[in-house]
């Protein structure tokens, strides 16, 4: 789903950051390496910008989930998650509904995963997923 | 935004004009909030050496977030500390023609904010076992204040609270399902409350308190300071965000509810639970919502730091929480 700021976002930024605030501000080697470093933020972001495909998968997991319509006609992931958006704020789908509720523990816990993963809660939340699961 | 030596000269004639002291040493800045700034300088006098604040108003001021004005922050302190409030004393609020912008100069109180610090000083170990007590005290003493003498402040429901958080988010437009399912939980659910608006501090939590071996020594940030539910305090400062990893302590992570509530009850007000637990669901929502804030600063240009990127991806955090609170599998107690 889309998150913001975006993979690329915060690779520009912090690329950005690495060349105007930190280069002009060392000395011989190490603003070469600092050059090197923001270069290769570059190669990584312009990668991740080609990898940017529809999300298979995603649409599969959403498909499961029961009430929620139009998943197959969603030109994009964007429009398929406002979809599930409209359809949990008018209450179409709530916390009662168990596939809906396992769709988005692994889909929070999945982004956590990348966003924070030393955050206290990722650990809990985790032990609390598998034990709502039954592992 | 000011330079140090733009203050200085200012601050000194300031100084002596209040009888504070005969000359000062160069302020230094403590912290820098896009809404307000604190200065720590040193006031010299015939009796010794006087640590002071100044607090400035920032360059952006975000009333659409609910933040009261900083002369009404200062007016507030006055209030609530002859009601036995721990908050510093105010020297001075400042006129337009001392050309120092809008703020106050209070006192310096010394003490650990930092909750690390708090959680981990030895010589603390006596003062964290009383604190949750003595914040659900101090809270009742908040929120027994008349509120009579406090219509400068807005006055908000729990459902125009609600409101005003969901308008924001649907103008922003960055929505997350985890969080339209916490809205309509919340919507749901809104306390009915019958008695008249409290004073509510608005931003009670760990971070926000200066605490050193004795204990609680000052509650501060009374920006968000409103007239409302007075739950919204007890639920905020047990939001998972402010027990900074110490998850199984729900109080700021120092303390237990029970404690909380019976230093409450003690001051002859009643916790309504039920209130307080949503409440929390309600500030784990916020600070969702404070991170995505943020995002939309960096994303619209305004604020277009590495900091304000990063603080944009701590939003996940509280889906995370929101989901140990709202699935009926969950639960968290």
């Amino acid at each position: 789903m889309q998150q913001h700021p975006d993979i690329t976002q915060l690779l520009h930024v912090v690329t950005e950051f690495l060349r105007t605030e930190i280069m002009p501000n060392v000395e011989g080697a190490r603003s070469f390496h600092v050059r090197v470093a923001a270069n290769a933020l570059d190669i990584v972001r312009r990668e991740v910008e080609q990898l940017k495909a529809f999300p298979a998968e995603e649409r599969e997991r959403l498909r499961t989930i029961p009430g929620l319509v139009g998943v197959d006609d969603a030109p994009d992931t964007d429009e398929l998650y406002d979809r599930l958006c409209d359809a949990l704020a008018d209450g179409r789908l709530d916390e009662n509904e168990t596939v809906l509720m396992d769709f988005l523990w692994e889909l929070s816990l999945h982004q956590l995963a990348v966003d924070q993963p030393n955050y206290s809660g990722y650990a809990e939340g985790l032990q609390t997923w598998r034990a709502i699961r039954g592992d | 935004m000011y330079a140090v030596d733009e203050i200085t000269p200012r601050l000194r004639e300031c100084v002596l004009r209040l009888g504070l002291g005969s000359d000062i040493l160069p302020p230094s800045r403590l912290t820098g909030g896009a809404s307000q700034q604190t200065w720590r300088f040193v006031a010299k006098g015939a009796e010794g050496e006087r640590p002071l604040i100044l607090r400035l108003e920032g360059m952006r001021k975000r009333a659409e977030d609910g933040e009261t004005g900083i002369e009404t922050e200062a007016r507030l302190l006055r209030f609530v500390r002859p009601l036995g409030v721990p908050v510093p004393r105010i020297y001075h609020v400042l006129e337009p023609d001392e050309g120092l912008g809008r703020g106050y100069i209070m006192e310096c109180v010394e003490g650990e904010t930092l909750p690390k610090k708090i959680f981990q000083r030895e010589d603390f170990a006596d003062a964290r076992e009383g604190l949750a007590g003595q914040c659900g005290e101090i809270l009742a003493r908040i929120h027994q204040a008349p509120s009579a003498g406090l219509q400068f402040l807005r006055s908000s429901s729990a459902q125009e609270e609600l409101e005003r958080e969901e308008a924001e988010y649907r103008r922003r437009g960055m929505r997350r399902p985890v969080f339209e399912l916490a809205f309509r939980w919340l919507r749901q659910r809104v306390p009915q409350r019958s008695a008249p608006p409290a004073l509510v501090h608005g931003d009670f939590r760990n971070g926000n308190l200066m605490v050193d071996a004795q204990g609680l020594r000052a509650v501060l940030d009374w920006e968000l300071a409103h007239l409302g539910d007075p739950m919204e305090d007890l639920g905020w400062l047990c939001v998972n965000s402010w027990r900074f990893g110490r998850s199984h302590l729900p109080v700021g992570g120092f303390g237990t509810r029970e404690a909380l509530y019976a230093g409450y009850e003690s001051q002859g007000l009643s916790v309504d639970r039920e209130a307080a637990a949503y409440w929390e669901v309600f500030g784990t929502l916020r600070w969702g919502l404070i991170c995505q804030r943020m995002a939309e600063a960096f994303l619209t240009g305004a604020d277009p730091t590495v900091e304000r990127a990063a603080i944009g991806r701590r939003s996940s955090e509280t889906e995370i929480d929101l989901l140990m609170l709202i699935d009926p599998r969950a639960r968290r107690n």
